[in-house]
């Protein structure tokens, strides 16, 4: 057990590994009522093509797979696992998406059962062709919720214009058509390959004794040999983007919008990758942020409105950046932002802008680590892609002036952009 | 916990040294009415755009970005017949930004409330314009969320006629009637005249933190206010509405009557029914509804304490409608006759000692929690509601159950022909 102390951050935390290849991190949350338990494994949906490690062969199976052994895990033969979370009082639920797949529970009392529920029910799949049928009713409902949801929709068409071949295009729930074809055998297959300890961590914050979380691990884990790294299959993409402009009608009020940013520049060591996300925010707050001229300009004109907003992906195998928002004429604040952008690239950034936004960027980092829930997936998320999330706090101080020059050189390419653009209906 | 209250102003503060990041809310109430519900939610949009203080978005986003990126944030929400306009500011922690910014951000909110008074001058004419725009947007993209949207418009239908019935955010006719004077006028009259909370969270003293918002923010007397927990016009019969839209699931939304005072320990009964219902994980409605029958991917109860109604929401595949309203009424009569097991009770109890205790781990759950025990008059704490709900037994339920009168059956569907809001 490896303990680690944050004096900056005043933050704890404590690793244990495992001989099969797990490992679990208890980051210590002191006086807090709730506590967070997560199982993740590192299978989302961009995973449907792969060697797998005991045949060596290529797999390929049908998309929104991850997804489906999500929903399914929950299952057992003698109903469904939350009748036992229930009796401790735990919620629990999981989640899907891009890279992850995360089991997990908040509760506030009888934490060492709820627990030891999650690392039994996690390790314990239940598959019939009975209750994968079943299941096929209720995910069919959930890709249909969010065929109307014009959010989920402008993202992912935003996706689909970025990408030509890399499978983070595709809806993670998969869609009506992929998911009739999963079967019992699809399910075991990806359950045996990427639910191996080797593939997986597990995250407890909380008030919580370290010690007894780590072998309540030991004395619960099935799997004892190790197994070898599993070989993701990515198809080549292209540098350029698929299309330069997608658009969809729904029902909404006004039109809502993305513009992406594709970033060629992947698969970084993780701490030049951490640098690159922050340098990319710190420059996004100086371009688009608030308090900058471009978004009252924009405001006053009657553009854009509050909800205009930004984010920036960051993964070993793909990383892009959006911004968007509600606007009467997207097509023009688009022709704005590259426009602006050129302006800046021009003109260059300034001082006084610069170390705003750095302290923008390091409130907005200090705030995860209030909430349990958050803080421990932003660990996981982090963990996968092979940074730590502690370290990002530290880095913030240490990049510079003159990195973000250069990263402003390097990025928010105009010819590497495009608009994605849900219109009203009717 | 440190609590003051004189003239109807409430402070509340809480102390604490878990958190990052530190929460001040001032928070407004005036009556739900037709004739300012507009004109109330509009002018906390105005008021955020700056006063002769802060002359514009960019100087008041200018001094967030400094105090380590604060966030300013204001909202507009419907607490029965009582409509609750607030301001808050959420900042870090003086720990992690090596000064004191308590009072700095308590000077700031009352800045940007009392700005327009206080540095003399009305509202911009063109900030109005604008913001009236932005105000209509978002009154018209209540479409948008399809499940949020079948759940107002059941309301709607339930109370026609009534207070309740109107949106907290306004409506788009009224904003056309609006005028610079009728605003800044509204706007004088709450913020000087209504009842106000100020509620504090962060890592300071408590006594000395409440007498610093004291001593910015004032006493000065205000009106009293007095909400109206119950459905006030008699029961009829069932209404069953349906309504169209492009949509590729067919949204139900139940309104029911609960009969139940929510201000006496009935309320407690009423939770636990809710949770035996559609609150908890092994829910009624979950169980039978989403996984045996398989027929949706959500479906829940929520109770309104603020007017004793209960809604019951799922998304549904189109042509499933009866079976699923048949299997949802199912659920409410099977508690009607005591048909509760253990687990379903379990169930229920645990789900409410977690989220009640989780409260205490949110500055914000932690004061919009006390703001609606304020509202309702009773001021106890989470835990002490989880005590109340202990001693709720199955008859209790049954007996609650039994006075539920559903007054509203909502579907939302597509319009003829399914659409599949294809991409163009």
């Amino acid at each position: 057990m490896e303990r680690i102390y944050d004096d900056a951050l005043n933050e704890e935390i404590y690793i244990n590994s495992y001989s099969n290849g797990l490992k679990a991190f208890v980051i210590k949350k002191k006086n807090f009522s709730k506590a967070f338990a997560g199982f993740a494994t590192k299978y989302g949906s961009v995973d449907s093509k792969f060697v797998h490690p005991k045949t060596k062969e290529v797999v390929e199976v049908p998309d929104g797979i991850a997804h489906f052994l999500e929903h399914k895990l929950f299952e057992e033969e003698e109903g469904n696992v939350f009748d036992r979370f229930a009796k401790f009082g735990a919620m629990a639920n999981a989640f899907t998406s891009f890279k992850e797949t995360v089991y997990y529970f908040i509760s506030t009392q009888n934490f060492y059962e709820n627990f030891e529920i999650l690392l039994d029910f996690v390790q314990n799949p239940y598959f019939t062709d009975q209750n994968v049928e079943k299941e096929k009713g209720i995910i069919g409902q959930e890709i249909r919720m969010y065929q109307d949801n014009p959010n989920w929709r402008v993202y992912f068409n935003l996706l689909n214009a970025l990408y030509v071949n890399n499978p983070v295009k595709i809806d993670i729930a998969g869609t009506l058509e992929s998911i009739q074809k999963i079967t019992k055998e699809d399910l075991y297959l990806c359950y045996n390959t990427f639910y191996h300890p080797s593939n997986m961590i597990i995250v407890v914050c909380g008030d919580v004794d370290p010690k007894k979380v780590f072998d309540t691990i030991e004395r619960m884990e099935k799997t004892k040999e190790y197994q070898s790294l599993i070989e993701r299959i990515y198809p080549d993409e292209p540098e350029e983007v698929n299309q330069k402009k997608i658009e969809a009608r729904l029902s909404v009020a006004v039109p809502i919008f993305y513009v992406g940013f594709k970033d060629n520049q992947n698969d970084l060591p993780p701490y030049e990758m951490i640098m690159k996300d922050i340098q990319t925010q710190i420059m996004a707050e100086m371009l688009f942020g608030k308090s900058t001229d471009f978004y009252e300009k924009l405001y006053k004109e009657g553009l854009i409105n509050q909800n205009f907003g930004f984010e920036y992906n960051c993964e070993p195998e793909y990383s892009f950046f959006m911004i968007g928002g509600e606007s009467k004429d997207p097509e023009e604040v688009y022709r704005r932002i590259i426009e602006h952008i050129e302006d800046v690239k021009k003109k260059g950034i300034d001082r006084e802008e610069f170390e705003r936004a750095k302290k923008v960027v390091l409130g907005s980092h200090l705030r995860k680590f209030d909430n349990p829930e958050k803080l421990s997936v932003e660990f996981i998320y982090s963990y996968f892609k092979g940074v730590n999330i502690f370290e990002y706090v530290k880095e913030i101080a240490s990049v510079s002036f003159e990195m973000c020059e250069k990263r402003l050189k390097e990025f928010f390419d105009e010819s590497l952009s495009c608009i994605s653009i849900v219109w009203p209906a009717g | 916990m440190q609590r003051k209250e004189k003239n109807n102003n409430f402070y509340m503060a809480f102390c604490d040294d878990r958190f990052k990041i530190n929460r001040i809310s001032v928070t407004f109430i005036d009556r739900l009415e037709k004739e300012k519900n507009t004109l109330n939610a509009l002018f906390p949009m105005v008021l955020i755009r700056g006063n002769n203080k802060y002359k514009d978005m960019k100087e008041i986003n200018r001094f967030l970005d400094n105090m380590y990126g604060a966030t300013l944030s204001i909202d507009v929400d419907k607490k029965g017949d009582l409509q609750a306009i607030s301001f808050a500011i959420s900042f870090l922690n003086d720990r992690f930004a090596g000064e004191n910014l308590y009072t700095k951000a308590l000077q700031f909110l009352h800045d940007i409330i009392y700005g327009p008074i206080k540095y003399g001058g009305g509202f911009e004419e063109d900030a109005i314009l604008q913001e009236k725009n932005n105000l209509k947007q978002e009154i018209e993209s209540r479409i948008n969320d399809k499940v949020q949207y079948a759940i107002d418009r059941c309301i709607e239908i339930m109370f026609e006629g009534q207070n309740y019935a109107l949106y907290e955010k306004g409506n788009v006719d009224d904003l056309q009637t609006i005028t610079k004077e009728k605003l800044f006028s509204q706007y004088q009259e709450v913020i000087t005249k209504k009842p106000m909370y100020v509620f504090v969270y962060g890592d300071y003293d408590e006594e000395w933190a409440t007498s610093k918002a004291l001593e910015i923010f004032g006493e000065e007397k205000r009106e009293s206010i007095h909400n109206d927990f119950f459905v006030n016009i008699p029961f009829e019969n069932t209404r069953y509405v349906t309504e169209e839209m492009e949509v590729n699931q067919g949204k139900i939304a139940l309104g029911i009557r609960t009969n139940v005072d929510v201000t006496s320990e009935d309320y407690y009964k009423l939770l636990m029914l809710n949770g035996i219902l559609g609150a908890s994980p092994k829910s009624k409605l979950f169980e039978n509804v989403r996984e045996k029958a398989s027929l949706c991917y959500y479906v829940f109860s929520r109770i309104d304490r603020f007017k004793s109604v209960m809604i019951i929401s799922s998304g549904i595949e189109i042509e499933n409608y009866e079976k699923a309203l048949n299997l949802i009424l199912q659920q409410i009569e099977d508690i009607k006759n005591g048909k509760i097991d253990d687990i379903e009770y379990e169930s229920a109890i645990n789900y409410y000692k977690t989220a009640l205790m989780a409260i205490y781990d949110s500055p914000r759950d932690l004061l919009s929690f006390y703001l609606n025990q304020a509202l309702v008059g009773q001021i106890i704490e989470p835990k002490e509601v989880f005590e109340n709900l202990k001693n709720v037994n199955i008859e209790d339920i049954k007996r609650i159950a039994n006075r539920f009168e559903l007054d509203t059956v909502y579907f939302l569907k597509n319009r003829g022909v399914a659409k599949d809001g294809k991409d163009l």
